[in-house]
């Protein structure tokens, strides 16, 4: 299928880019750093949350923690990731090169999420497998570890599919950059405004956070991977209508 | 003869700008066409619509017999196209630049030889590792004309391949288009430079604001302008010409006469003879025949609008 040879080339002319290197590197270091605190903190309380029955273990103080700090990172780092993926071609009028093979739209635009995925994907597997590490010294609650490494797949692919959409408007890389951190800081913040009354019930639904903690605390609800579903596909037919209308324009 | 390329009362409107208005005509397998026009005149508009980098708004474009939008995947395979600008991706080196563009063709290490092949024939052989970004602009032309051959394709679109190249690479593009029509491909040709377009192609068209002006061998458009024009220089700056040759005299410059003659009522034969028998003798002698420039020029002229 074409659009693994297109996933394939982004995905190494990401690895081949200083700036995909530097974003794994802090993003790493970031995340070390914080899971070591994190883990220090559980440490300390440790002897405290031990007499209470039930309390909350190392899944709950440190890795539940460290996935939603990781998302955070996260919503900074992606944009700068997805935001040449098709405005970059753009810019150095390479899209005609890939709109003139033999590939359709689906594939390029299935293509292009696959790779910058590919690439999102290790810098989730470094930071999933910072918890793992717990396993040598003692127990971890894996349903949890694994509740939580879904939600942030399913919230990383978000982040990948709108930022790939917002990269097919314009010819800026930044531009799509910036739009993309600023329409998922909205998505993200959104149900902030469901405390306000009037609607908040639909902002809630919308907002990637609302689905993404109850991920974090071990709910497994069909409802939010139902959620993040639509929302990947719709950014990705809106990409693909994107692309397609350039050919009707031009 | 079949036809490579049949385009079919296409139209094409950007807001304002009609830029193809009901374009029709055919090229046949095997030809090297020339499609000339002024800009602005529809030529990059048809072959982006070709290359289905814009759809038409209406009429039909088939390229081997493969509808550009119906039989889309087919039409692309066996269409290349070198594009006008310098275009490259800054990541990779030469020879993953072409195996990337074939994967794009579903081709995969089966194609390594051919990819080899041009390497060499392209004399990019000892440049294939090199990164695109340090290779000088003639180099990059030749990796976008070895990317549009990369899977072999039946008809080549060069589209300006001499814009802003020098002389050593023009030559050699032009020996390579050569050798490419040899090998049975159909090429289609857009420049600017109409001695390229005399020198290449043995079909051309002409558009101008989005409309076929002519569509005929090169002799023929060649054989529609019938005068050419003879240089002479005489012995001496005062003289009287002959009353017979007063109608084909375009200027007089002291010695120097410049004759207009139609290419079958008028010989030089008879000119020199008029001037011989007038007592005059001619020092030196030149003549110019009508290039397609000459035949471009009055043919765009009539159609409404100069280059």
């Amino acid at each position: 299928m074409m659009a693994f040879t297109i996933a394939g080339r982004e995905l190494r002319s990401l690895f081949l880019s200083p700036l995909a290197w530097a974003i794994l590197a802090v993003v790493s270091g970031i995340c070390a750093w914080f899971f070591l605190a994190y883990l220090d903190f559980f440490l300390q309380m440790q002897p405290r949350l031990a007499a209470l029955p039930g309390g909350p273990g190392a899944a709950d103080m440190v890795v539940a923690p460290l996935f939603s700090t990781a998302a955070t990172v996260l919503l900074l780092v992606v944009p700068l990731l997805t935001m040449r993926l098709i405005s970059e071609e753009r810019r150095a009028q390479t899209l005609p090169l890939l709109l003139s093979a033999p590939v359709s739209m689906s594939e390029i635009v299935f293509g292009k999420f696959l790779g910058v995925l590919g690439f999102v994907l290790v810098m989730l597997a470094i930071i999933a497998a910072m918890p793992l590490s717990l396993l040598a010294g003692g127990g971890l609650d894996l349903g949890l570890w694994a509740a939580g490494v879904l939600g942030l797949l399913l919230l990383l692919a978000s982040f990948c599919s709108i930022g790939l959409y917002l990269s097919t408007l314009t010819a800026q890389p930044v531009v799509a950059a910036v739009s993309t951190f600023g329409l998922l800081l909205l998505l993200w913040i959104l149900n902030l405004a469901s405390s306000g009354g009037n609607g908040g019930g639909l902002f809630d639904y919308l907002s990637l956070m609302s689905h993404f903690q109850p991920l974090l605390r071990g709910i497994f609800s069909s409802t939010d991977i139902v959620y993040y579903l639509l929302l990947i596909g719709t950014f990705l037919v809106l990409s693909i209508r994107r692309l397609d209308a350039d050919r009707l324009q031009h | 003869m079949t036809t490579a390329i049949s385009i079919q009362q296409v139209h094409k409107r950007f807001a304002a700008v009609q830029a193809l208005r009901g374009i029709s005509m055919e090229v046949p397998q095997g030809a090297f066409f020339g499609l000339l026009g002024p800009n602005g005149a529809g030529k990059s508009t048809l072959i982006s619509i070709m290359a289905g980098l814009a759809r038409a708004d209406a009429g039909a474009i088939r390229v081997m017999g493969h509808n550009v939008v119906s039989a889309w995947r087919q039409s692309r395979h066996a269409l290349g196209v070198v594009p006008q600008e310098l275009v490259y991706d800054p990541f990779f080196s030469v020879r993953e630049v072409l195996r990337l563009q074939s994967g794009y063709f579903g081709l995969g290490r089966g194609n390594e030889a051919w990819i080899e092949e041009l390497l060499e024939t392209l004399s990019l052989a000892d440049k294939a590792d090199a990164n695109l970004q340090a290779l000088s602009g003639g180099m990059k032309r030749r990796v976008l004309i070895a990317q549009a051959l990369v899977h072999r394709p039946e008809v080549v679109v060069l589209d300006e391949p001499t814009a802003g190249v020098d002389v050593e690479l023009r030559q050699a593009l032009w020996h390579f288009a050569r050798r490419l029509h040899r090998e049975g491909h159909t090429i289609l040709l857009t420049t600017h430079y109409l001695e390229e377009a005399e020198s290449l192609c043995d079909e051309i068209a002409i558009l101008n604001h989005g409309q076929l002006v002519t569509r005929d061998s090169k002799q023929n458009l060649l054989a529609r302008y019938p005068w050419r024009t003879l240089h002479i220089t005489v012995d001496r700056t005062s003289f009287q010409l002959p009353e017979a040759l007063v109608p084909l005299l375009t200027s007089a410059d002291d010695s120097c006469l410049t004759f207009r003659l139609h290419r079958e009522r008028d010989t030089i034969g008879a000119v020199l003879a008029a001037l011989q028998a007038a007592g005059l003798t001619v020092v030196d002698l030149s003549t110019e025949e009508v290039g397609l420039e000459e035949v471009f020029l009055r043919l765009i002229g009539q159609s409404g609008e100069g280059p």
